[in-house]
């Protein structure tokens, strides 16, 4: 298990390398460069200013040049200066990573709570009135993008004391409980959406438990029904849900970049978005290795998390 | 009610909903289970011989499936008119069952342990470490090798007849006084059926058991049984002790069954003899005797009227049957 762990966590290195490369080169294809923002339209300078500026700026050499020394400095720690606020790149996301964090597992919290108990009322109630209702709401969040939500929730809720952070944000750990309020909508926003997608998981998963044969053995054996459903049926039920869990945890990460801009959070997003709008590239470029780290953290979990539910998967090393 | 009889359908019907329409899946079922007896009960698939011993328990899903009529009496109360719970209380306690398929039958990700020790727990008030010890000697019981080790296993890490054994340990956990066998060796091999059905023997000789024993397989019926039901299409077409029943069966589905029992003497000389034609469709019964369009006896009112079942006085004992070529009741049938 150990040394499967250790495997795991090696490839990092060649998905790092990947995207490092497409996010280096991506980065300097959106038109306009940082200096260029930087200059705007009005001021003037003379030739030996801009040079100057283009050496600060880091546009004095080519390209496939500039990636190697990047790629060294980091092999040395070392993630560079922002352009824009000249401060080391590092500090400012690793301060606003767990805001950003939190977010996405609050939000996957979320819409495990609500997905789960939905899901598996929705399967014991099958083609009633209120399975209708369920996968209609389900079907509905779905449909909704985050972003309208988020803003809904601003329109409705903004009068309410605590419940919209703008700008007043408060750490988990200095007062827990206002945290958790002002990340509230935020993460629920974030993840109604997928807590349909939970819903409809669990209750396709248990329709098909329920007829398993071994569900039968457990009401042979005078297990009252609540025992039966949520020690036999749901224990296997629960498989699939884990999966798509793993896959939506990154989609998640992603779609809070958006909403907080719209709750004004301070996270890892909304630095990202400013850091694109400012061709501000080495910020750039260390959000993306940060979120591709997630990414790969996250299947790791996943696959343990996995092999923990059900002891047929034996994690294996891959070559053999 | 005899004294010695522990169990006694009366006129079991269930039905299923389906898309053609109701289907009758047992229909006027009657049959006793004596104490310490094993009784067969042997039919072709979709004859309802499993939906009738769900139905014993209670365990038919409804919607589609439902209990119209008839009495399932055990211990002087109809299991069809007790509570849930009060049913709650008799599965798996005086009533247990095995299936099939114990690999689909064994819940995958719970240990072997805990899937046994959980009746006893539920039934007979075990904390859990007693229940663990005693469902590791059950196992040992049962001729699981280093059962400390095995009960710390999952399902997929046994074999086939392994798996069986545990569903047998887990059934008897309880010392039951019935024990309801679906099929319990028809996805084994052979050499692990003889060890299975010697092992329910045993057990059941050990435990004083009633045993109904559900199966296709006639050579299991031979072997295991005291008495036999033979069902058709939903109902019980001749019911005999087992040596009467393979000595002068006396319905023409039955004589079909046994004769379509390859015998060694015959084998490479002559052509295995095979029931003609296939059960009925259940959702559209025609009027008379469902098997009339594959028997070779057939007359004119087993077109029109269906054939009561009909007590046979014999030396040996009791027996029934369904069929119009033993019109008179209580007269001495023809042999």
């Amino acid at each position: 298990m150990g040394k499967y762990i250790v495997k795991r966590l090696l490839s990092l290195i060649p998905v790092l390398i990947g995207v490092s490369l497409i996010v280096f080169f991506m980065v300097r294809l959106i038109p306009g460069s940082a200096l260029q923002m930087y200059m705007g339209t009005q001021v003037e300078a003379t030739p030996e200013q801009m040079e100057q500026l283009k050496r600060l700026f880091g546009e004095d050499k080519p390209i496939p040049v500039l990636y190697i020394e990047w790629v060294g400095d980091i092999m040395r720690g070392d993630f560079g200066y922002s352009l824009r606020t000249g401060r080391p790149v590092l500090p400012d996301i690793l301060s606003r990573l767990p805001i950003s964090l939190e977010l996405t597992l609050y939000s996957l919290v979320l819409a495990l709570l609500i997905g789960i108990p939905l899901g598996i009322l929705s399967s014991l109630k099958q083609d009633t009135f209120g399975d209708f209702l369920n996968r209609i709401i389900g079907l509905i969040g779905l449909s909704l993008p985050q972003f309208w939500l988020a803003a809904l929730m601003v329109i409705a809720f903004s009068s309410s004391q605590g419940w919209i952070p703008m700008g007043n944000y408060v750490s988990l750990f200095e007062n827990p409980l206002q945290n958790l309020k002002m990340f509230f909508l935020p993460s629920l926003a974030i993840g109604f959406g997928f807590a349909a997608v939970v819903m409809r998981y669990t209750r396709n998963s248990m329709l098909e438990v329920l007829q398993m044969d071994y569900v039968r053995t457990a009401k042979a054996k005078g297990l009252p029904k609540r025992k039966v459903i949520i020690i036999h049926a749901l224990k296997n039920a629960i498989l699939p849900v884990i999966t798509v869990t793993g896959f939506n945890a990154g989609y998640l990460l992603g779609g809070s970049i958006v909403i907080e801009e719209v709750f004004a959070l301070p996270g890892m997003g909304r630095l990202a978005l400013y850091a694109i709008n400012q061709r501000d590239y080495p910020v750039i470029q260390a959000i993306m290795l940060v979120i591709a780290s997630l990414f790969v953290l996250v299947n790791l979990v996943t696959d343990l998390v996995y092999a923990m539910a059900d002891p047929r998967i034996r994690l294996v090393d891959e070559e053999k | 009610m005899h004294e010695t009889t522990i169990l006694q359908v009366e006129g079991l019907v269930t039905e299923f909903k389906s898309e053609r329409g109701i289907v009758n899946a047992v229909n006027k079922v009657s049959f006793d289970l004596e104490r310490g007896q094993t009784l067969g009960i042997v039919g072709e698939s979709g004859s309802g011989k499993s939906v009738t011993n769900l139905s014993i328990l209670r365990l038919i899903e409804y919607p589609p499936g439902r209990i119209t009529g008839g009495k399932v009496l055990f211990h002087d109360q109809d299991l069809l008119s007790v509570s849930e719970n009060e049913m709650l209380s008799i599965r798996g306690k005086h009533i247990s069952m095995i299936f099939q398929d114990p690999l689909t039958s064994l819940n995958p990700v719970i240990k072997v342990w805990k899937q046994i020790a959980e009746t006893l727990m539920l039934h007979q008030g075990m904390k859990k470490q007693e229940a663990k010890k005693q469902a590791i000697e059950l196992l040992r019981i049962i001729g699981i090798p280093d059962p400390e080790m095995r009960a710390e296993c999952y399902p997929h890490q046994f074999s086939g007849g392994m798996r069986q054994r545990v569903m047998i340990a887990m059934a008897l956990s309880c010392n039951p006084d019935i024990l309801i066998a679906d099929e319990p060796t028809t996805a084994l091999d052979v050499t692990i059926q003889a060890q299975i059905l010697d092992l329910i023997r045993e057990k059941k000789e050990q435990y004083q058991t009633s045993v109904i024993m559900i199966t296709h397989d006639l050579g299991v019926i031979a072997e295991m049984c005291d008495q036999v039901c033979v069902m058709y299409a939903g109902r019980i077409v001749e019911r005999a002790g087992v040596e009467a029943l393979f000595g002068s069966p006396k319905h023409p589905y039955t004589r079909g069954l046994l004769e379509s029992i390859p015998r060694m003497g015959n084998v490479g000389t002559q052509r295995l003899h095979s029931i003609k034609g296939s059960p009925p469709d259940l959702a559209n019964l025609p009027p008379g005797c469902p098997f009339r369009d594959r028997c070779d006896k057939a007359m004119d009112i087993c077109a029109s009227q269906l054939p009561p079942e009909v007590v046979l006085q014999e030396a040996e004992g009791e027996r029934t049957v369904a069929c119009w070529l033993y019109p008179q009741e209580g007269k001495h049938g023809r042999a």
